[in-house]
């Protein structure tokens, strides 16, 4: 049997790296805290990421480190000295977009593997060849492709192939926007990305008339889920696939890498039946607050891949508390709170060493033993009574259904 | 000294463009080009064979692998011609040179890409002797990249520039959803003040930035080989003699020539 396709994880903190794992992704991409998009995150010191690569490769996982700027002159400072570092941390590969980083990996025999971050918008095969031939061992495809364009490139560029699978798209080709940089003096491909393909804009014609409509103009692109098309996906030679978000929560990561995780693995178990994937199609609707669709996999996106109604986003209050420890003889849990619940409560828990299962919140209790009519305080210490035994990092949640 | 190159505006305007003191034109090529007007590759390879002036050609479309058998044959078609360069944007314009070995002089116009020094040396160095860099840079980054390259350098000292790429048609999608008739594949958006073109294409849909214009910052550019005047989108040519008597122009739009943008939030508090 060929290799299981990769599952990449996002994470923006070595906290969230461990959750990813845990919940099932086989490698995480990260940003140092610099050279690398998504300026806003925390982001990983080199001794984090010193940490994080010995965490994974103890698990026998890998990790990916973003070095995903268009570097302009002031960024260059250090670059020789940060990747010759991250090669002595045996980070798996670099994520890089700008051919200096290749040039300056070349020329100075550093021993680090490249990844073709989707910056550079990689859409065709002689582009696919070009890295190729600069000695890159992957490309991270356009998001703009098809699913008869990616078997091409695949085909004849006989390269390891990452395709995102699930999250937010960029509305313009990646890389190519700079409208961040004119309308917020925030530089889109260093990190800055103001996400102004998001606003709305009252929209004129060529005689400055203002066409009249409750729906202001956006470019905004609904986000990209790919489970519906995940067979296909790996029958096509993808080597990879990617979860978009480093910004994104535990209890995200850990939601959607744990479905993807069950949806691969039924995959191959030839278990991953229509009813398997309306149920985990329902968890990743309602982690992502936002609708999703496949995009451009299978024609190009038309007004139902886009939205004209804000983001539509509410804040997600699904997730109600994460287990901290299990004790089997006298079957108490213990939680930390994260969001509102009470006795009574349907909910359900999910974890990477069980299947998950629901049931109805029993009496709820602090820690001096008291009864407590609801969870309310994030962060508290509560526990409770389950004849089911969970695990320490699994999550409890609102009941999917 | 700085040489013009001019894209023309209209294909009516070419013999008007060319009989003015510039260097050259830049023809974008049918269905492989974003300019407004393009040209097929015998009508510039006409062209070429009948003027003194330099014409290059522009590939810049962000380009499928449909589009390779295409870009094939305009490279091959030009191989015995007078044209003398290739503007391309997708690196796999210039596999395919390599390839069928195309000695043409290649300019890169890989847009916000292309930012520093390092990648500039690094394109030099793979056989590509000419940039169009890209206008999110500060004039004193420019200047820094002509300094410590041998790469010569073309920058858009005139036009909209394409600040937004998609492969989605957003005019088309937005009136779809608002229920009303799309009459003109052309409509605007501004903010504070400004005023940006949305353009779409059979490719797709692309937003300019405000109309660019450095004629005012001429003196400072001299060091830079070519400017080009874009005047895609543009009604007049009048634009050209400005630049050649080096006439002020009252508060014009100049980008980023001045004005260096930002990205780095400080501190490990940054996650919210």
């Amino acid at each position: 049997m060929k290799n299981k396709i990769e599952l990449l994880s996002p994470a923006g903190s070595l906290e969230k790296l461990k959750f990813a794992f845990l919940y099932g992704a086989d490698a995480c991409y990260i940003g140092g805290k610099d050279y690398s998009l998504r300026a806003n995150a925390k982001n990983f010191s080199l001794e984090e990421i010193e940490e994080a690569v010995t965490y994974a490769h103890n698990l026998n996982k890998k990790v990916y480190v973003t070095v995903n700027i268009i570097f302009h002159d002031e960024d260059t400072k250090g670059l020789v000295s940060y990747l010759k570092t991250l090669a002595k941390y045996q980070v798996d590969a670099i994520i890089s977009s700008d051919p200096l980083v290749i040039d300056i990996i070349n020329k100075n025999k550093i021993n680090l593997k490249v990844h073709v971050s989707t910056q550079a918008s990689t859409l065709n095969s002689e582009s696919s060849k070009f890295w190729k031939d600069l000695g890159a061992e992957r490309i991270v495809l356009a998001r703009e492709l098809s699913k008869e364009e990616i078997k091409e490139i695949i085909t004849s560029s006989k390269m390891e192939v990452e395709v995102f699978a699930h999250g937010a798209m960029c509305s313009s080709y990646s890389g190519r926007c700079t409208l961040s940089n004119y309308f917020t003096g925030r530089d889109a491909n260093r990190g800055g990305c103001a996400q102004i393909c998001r606003w709305e804009f009252p929209l004129f014609d060529s005689r400055g008339i203002e066409i009249k409509s409750e729906t202001k103009f956006t470019a905004s692109a609904k986000d990209l889920m790919m489970l519906d098309v995940l067979e296909e996906i790996i029958e096509l030679g993808v080597s990879s696939i990617k979860i978009e978000g480093r910004m994104r929560s535990n209890y995200y990561v850990a939601s959607v890498i744990n479905t993807y995780r069950s949806a691969i693995d039924d995959y191959y178990d030839r278990k991953l039946t229509k009813a398997r994937k309306n149920k985990y199609k329902k968890v990743l609707d309602r982690v992502a607050n936002r609708e999703a669709t496949v995009q451009f996999w299978n024609k190009l996106p038309g007004v139902n891949e886009q939205y004209y109604l804000g983001r539509n986003e509410v804040s997600n209050q699904d997730f109600l508390a994460i287990v901290t420890d299990y004790d089997e003889k006298d079957k108490i849990v213990t939680i930390t709170e994260r969001n509102f619940f009470k006795k009574g409560d349907k909910v359900e828990v999910f974890g990477p060493n069980i299947d998950t299962f629901s049931f109805t919140m029993p009496e709820i209790y602090d820690t001096d033993g008291n009864v407590v009519e609801a969870a309310r305080h994030p962060e508290e210490i509560l526990k409770f009574k389950l004849d089911k035994k969970v695990y320490k990092n699994d999550i409890i949640r609102v009941k999917i259904t | 000294m700085s040489s013009l190159i001019v894209v023309p505006n209209k294909k009516e305007e070419l013999s008007s463009i060319l009989s003015k003191d510039i260097k050259g034109v830049i023809l974008g090529i049918d269905k492989l080009s974003i300019y407004d007007v393009n040209f097929t590759i015998e009508e510039a390879i006409l062209l070429a064979d009948s003027t003194n002036k330099e014409v290059i050609i522009a590939i810049n479309k962000m380009l499928h692998n449909t589009d390779l058998t295409l870009v094939k044959e305009v490279l091959e078609k030009i191989k015995d011609s007078k044209i003398k360069k290739v503007l391309f944007y997708d690196l796999g314009v210039y596999n395919i040179a390599k390839k069928i070995n195309l000695d043409k002089e290649l300019i890169i116009s890989i847009e916000h890409q292309n930012a520093s020094t390092l990648s500039n040396s690094f394109y030099y160095n793979k056989g590509v002797t000419s940039a169009h860099i890209t206008s999110d840079l500060t004039h004193k980054e420019i200047i820094n990249i002509k300094k410590n390259t041998k790469m010569q350098i073309y920058y858009t000292a005139y036009g909209y520039l394409p600040i937004f790429y998609s492969r989605r048609k957003l005019l088309t999608n937005y009136f779809n959803y608002i229920k009303k008739s799309k009459t003109d594949d052309t409509y605007y958006i501004s903010n504070n003040n400004l005023k940006y073109m949305i353009k779409e294409r059979e490719y797709g849909s692309i937003i300019y930035s405000p109309l660019v214009n450095l004629q005012n910052e001429i003196d400072k550019l001299v060091d830079i080989d070519y400017l080009i005047i874009d005047l895609s989108y543009c009604f007049s040519t009048n634009i050209i003699d400005k630049f050649i008597e080096r006439a002020k122009e009252e508060n014009p739009y100049i980008g980023f020539f001045n004005t260096k943008t930002t990205y780095k939030l400080k501190g490990d508090d940054n996650e919210k």
